[in-house]
């Protein structure tokens, strides 16, 4: 059976962990390096099971990768400078969205969107949560760190001191 | 919730029982890896204090940097310029930096921080210059390692440079072939190599 690798019309079945099936065109599949790539060998038939990604973190990677589905086929009679300004508009609008899209979550929703979109090979979404856990990480104090990623210390207090001794240049 | 990881392997890791706590650091080490890649050092520094499994996350860095425009914790709590300064000191003579990248942003001529000269780990010294600026050379010696001085975007001016370069820029040759006739360098541009015959210190310029 000859495959093309993508069709607009296909869909694509994948399970979540628990079982969970949810279609997803293949255009947007593509975004997933582990899809694109099963898409090439031609083995997508049927379902396809995650079962690495639970279906809410599923809902969610899947809703990232239709909002960054380039849905573009309008027709482009634009000037080329119209055309970049549109670009450049549609640029912002999506930073707008993935940080709304991103914020919303909360720890632990980060914490499995960062595995499961690192299992299904979506570079952008894992750079995107990855980038915002640094961001809950920066210009923190070890003491409001623990408390936001709900850590207990397992330095005895002589350790802690050592510690901020030998890198006091990092701490006011 | 149950999960397979492929990799768990965290340096220093407890182990007991992650529960619910930290999953943060029960990641792969190479998402640990990547997250920190959005850090900065200081920051990672920072987070080294909050237990055992973090402990040595820095050392996951594909480099080190202190940036002195983000540096502060929170924009309303900047730091004087003098605190800044104490902070890159430290930060040089922190682990024994051997190689530093500098981009130097000034319009007023600047000096070289003494904690630089002085530094007596300090191989590399790789200086950007972003825009027109002018770089007085140390008055006292030092460099005393070092190997290679690379000085990006730059043009020498005769008065400045050679009369105190020739004087101050002491350090061990890196180019051993015989040194060229002395050339003049004011117009010294791409990728020139300079031998002054008695002191031999080496300069690579590109533009």
């Amino acid at each position: 059976m000859s495959t093309p690798s993508v069709s607009v019309n296909r869909v694509l079945k994948l399970k979540s962990s628990d079982g969970e099936i949810f279609e997803v065109k293949q255009t947007v599949a593509v975004q997933s390096g582990v899809l694109k790539q099963m898409m090439e060998d031609g083995c997508t038939e049927g379902e396809i099971p995650l079962n690495n990604v639970d279906s809410p973190t599923l809902a969610k990677i899947i809703e990232w990768c239709n909002k960054h589905h380039d849905n573009d086929v309008e027709g482009r009679v634009l000037s080329e400078e119209r055309e970049k300004e549109k670009e450049k508009e549609k640029a912002a609008d999506m930073k707008k969205w993935e940080s709304e899209f991103i914020d919303a979550l909360n720890r632990d929703e980060i914490y499995f969107l960062l595995t499961g979109s690192n299992y299904m090979d979506i570079k952008e979404l894992l750079d995107c949560a990855a980038q915002k856990v640094a961001d809950m990480v920066k210009g923190k104090t070890p003491e409001a760190i623990r408390e936001m990623f709900n850590i207990q210390s397992d330095f005895t207090e002589e350790e802690e001191e050592a510690i901020r001794k030998e890198n006091q240049w990092a701490f006011d | 919730m149950a999960f397979t990881l492929t990799n768990t392997k965290i340096p220093l890791s407890g182990d007991d029982g992650d529960d619910d706590g930290d999953k943060l650091s029960s990641l792969p080490q190479h998402l640990i890896r990547h997250i920190i890649s959005f850090l900065e050092t200081i920051d990672v520094i920072r987070a080294g204090s909050v237990c055992r499994k973090w402990r040595y996350f820095w050392v996951e860095m594909p480099y080190l940097n202190l940036n002195v425009d983000t540096v502060w914790s929170h924009p309303e709590l900047r730091w004087p310029m003098e605190t800044v300064n104490g902070k890159f000191k430290d930060f040089v003579n922190w682990r024994k930096v051997q190689r530093l990248d500098l981009k130097l942003l000034s319009e007023t001529p600047m000096e070289l921080p003494r904690c630089i000269v002085n530094c007596e780990s300090l191989v590399d010294l790789k200086i950007y210059f972003d825009i027109y600026c002018v770089l007085k050379l140390p008055e006292f010696p030092g460099f005393t390692v070092l190997k290679s001085l690379n000085l990006c975007k730059v043009e020498f001016s005769d008065s400045v440079v050679l009369a105190n370069g020739r004087a101050n820029i002491i350090g061990e040759p890196v180019a051993h072939e015989p040194p060229p006739s002395r050339r003049r360098t004011s117009d010294a541009r791409t990728n020139d190599v300079l031998h002054e015959p008695r002191h031999r210190w080496f300069v690579k310029v590109a533009r």
